[in-house]
């Protein structure tokens, strides 16, 4: 019998994206063996994000300053908007240098399996920073699977009418694929091959 | 590519042993039950990860084991890989699939060592429900287009959220309008899986048409046509004018009514539907034939040698024709065949092989024959 303490550690674990029951048990077994500072920075730092990081009220990206750096990065141009599905997509369009633009998180994609519809993800607020009126370009960087395919399509119908030019990645990632898995050069291409839809 | 040995543990009644394969034909004897079909079986596993018997894992297992296991040696260009299949009885749907030890996606996995089989069990293809007969489309596509098999996924999931989203709509939880980007979807990812599928049929039916007539067959009026169900096969305006037409029966439904997901394929002999037209014997010789129709399409796009399944050579009731399919499988796979009935093989000329006979789930010493 596991003692309850450890019980409710491992339990805990598992409940992260990724980490199954023997993941778990193995992560609270190397953490009992560590000394206790470390365990009480891991246990600071966790803490810490959830204390000092938020999502930008502009653009939805994880920041500890409001608007966060990329939204009040000066040099940045404001009339090119990047649609990605979740923050953590960011760092791969960054890791391309070849996007100087601004973004917009939508915070997940359709799904009618999971019950995700339009009114559950961010797409009112790529439409109205679109109206706003700096915005030329709305470029769809969601995953070339069937859930990210059919977001883009969303949201560009909902652009329609706008004067703003709507783009969608080439991708010469295979099909089904994810953005996070995307290395820098395939991310690059799919950038510069873009095509209106 | 060439399987050169089979290993298998715990695989029905198979004793778990390594066994030497020869490159151009294996022909496995012995009686009912002694377990000669369970390693054509096995074969056919450690190449598609399937049965061509059962599509319930858990019927593959050794009574009481808890875990199976299937390694192929394969060699190419003087080149050996190994690739294996690795099964938990609890949890059979999900199967570890390696390559020279590592782990493999399936679609690059069944891409390795293509297989074409033929058992009783095909000729469902004719007399069976439609989805035998998409499958039977499908495996012929793949085997050509490997990525095939990531467009049906794809279309297939679409098809999944779609549904989920009729309901939705039914039941006043989302708006009608957000149906149209899975509209969208629906129609690129259909015409896809429908255009390959078209195409795929039409060479299939000129392929068959051609080897009929080399075997010299009685049955030579035969016609497969590919019958889309939906206008898939049409402009995306078409198809996406007939969703809207049909979307407020397919919301009282619940479903997607019509789509590559209801395709059929169409046996025709003089216009009449072959499953009442051919006979028994008939039937099991235009199966076969078909098969064929698929080892010559693969050879002649994909230019490698399939390996060929033949269960129970000696059912077939029409031996001259069999004694010119043999002659015309000599020319292009590396054949596998069951036989209860060795003098039946005696008078076929396979052409050099190996015989090994099966006993009570082993495999007996190899005979070479038909070689200087
Ligand atoms: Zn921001």
């Amino acid at each position: 019998m596991t003692a309850a303490p450890l019980a409710n550690l491992i339990n805990e674990l598992s409940r992260l994206p990724g980490i199954g029951a023997k993941s778990a048990s193995r992560l609270a077994y190397h953490l009992l063996k560590r000394p206790a500072v470390e365990a009480e920075a891991l246990a600071h730092a966790i803490l810490e994000v959830k204390e000092k990081i938020h999502r930008c009220g502009v653009c939805n990206n994880m920041t500890d300053v409001e608007p966060c750096s990329i939204c009040s990065d000066a040099r940045r141009d404001p009339s090119i908007l990047c649609v990605v599905e979740e923050a953590f997509n960011i760092p791969t369009v960054e890791a391309t240098r070849d996007f100087r633009g601004l973004y917009h998180v939508l915070l997940g994609s359709l799904s009618p399996l999971k019950g995700i519809g339009p009114d559950d993800i961010d797409v009112a607020g790529v439409v109205r920073r679109a109206r706003s009126g700096s915005i030329r370009e709305v470029i769809l960087a969601t995953n070339p699977n069937v859930e990210g395919e059919t977001t883009a399509l969303y949201v560009a119908q909902q652009l329609r009418g706008l004067e703003v030019r709507v783009t969608r990645l080439a991708f010469g990632l295979p099909v089904g694929g994810d953005l996070e898995y995307a290395d820098q050069v395939t991310m690059a291409k799919a950038l510069e091959g873009r095509r209106e839809i | 590519m060439i399987l050169r040995e089979l290993a298998t543990r715990n695989f029905r009644n198979l004793e778990s042993a390594r066994l030497e394969l020869d490159p151009d034909a294996n022909v496995f004897v012995g009686s009912n039950g002694q377990g000669k079909t369970n390693l054509l079986e096995a074969i056919y596993f450690v190449s598609t990860t399937k049965s061509f018997r059962t599509n319930r894992a858990v019927n593959l297992f050794r009574f009481d084991a808890d875990h199976l296991f299937v390694e192929g040696i394969i060699e190419s260009d003087g080149i050996r890989k190994s690739m294996s299949v690795g099964l938990e009885a609890a949890s059979a749907r999900k199967r570890e699939l390696l390559i020279n030890g590592e782990k493999t996606p399936l679609d690059r996995y069944v891409a390795e060592l293509p297989v074409i089989a033929y058992s009783a069990a095909r000729l469902e293809i004719i007399r069976g429900a439609p989805d035998e007969r998409r499958r039977f489309l499908d495996r012929g596509i793949a085997s050509l287009h490997p990525g095939y098999i990531a467009s049906l996924t794809k279309y297939h999931r679409t098809v999944e959220q779609r549904n989920a989203l009729l309901r939705a709509v039914a039941d006043g939880e989302e708006k009608e309008s957000s149906l149209d980007a899975w509209d969208v979807e629906l129609a690129t990812t259909g015409a896809v899986v429908a255009a390959a599928r078209a195409e795929f049929a039409a060479i299939l039916s000129a392929e068959l048409t051609r080897i009929v007539r080399e075997m010299d067959y009685h049955v030579d009026e035969l016609e497969v046509r590919y019958e889309p169900s939906g206008p898939y096969l049409a402009d995306r305006e078409t198809i996406l004018s007939s969703l809207d037409a049909n979307r407020d029966r397919e919301i009282g439904a619940g479903f997607t009514l019509r789509g590559p997901h209801r395709d059929d394929l169409a046996f025709r002999v003089h216009g009449r539907d072959a499953s009442e037209v051919l006979s028994s014997g008939e039937t099991k010789m235009t199966v076969l034939f078909l098969k064929l129709a698929r080892v010559a399409l693969y050879r002649e796009r994909v230019g490698r040698k399939p390996l060929f399944i033949f269960d129970d050579v000696d059912a077939e009731l029409d031996l001259p024709v069999i004694q010119r399919l043999m002659t015309f499988l000599r020319r292009g796979v590396q054949l596998f065949a069951t036989s209860a009935k060795e003098e039946v093989l005696s008078r076929l000329s396979i052409g050099p092989h190996v015989t090994i006979p099966v006993v009570a789930g082993r495999a007996g010493t190899a005979r070479t024959e038909g070689r200087p």
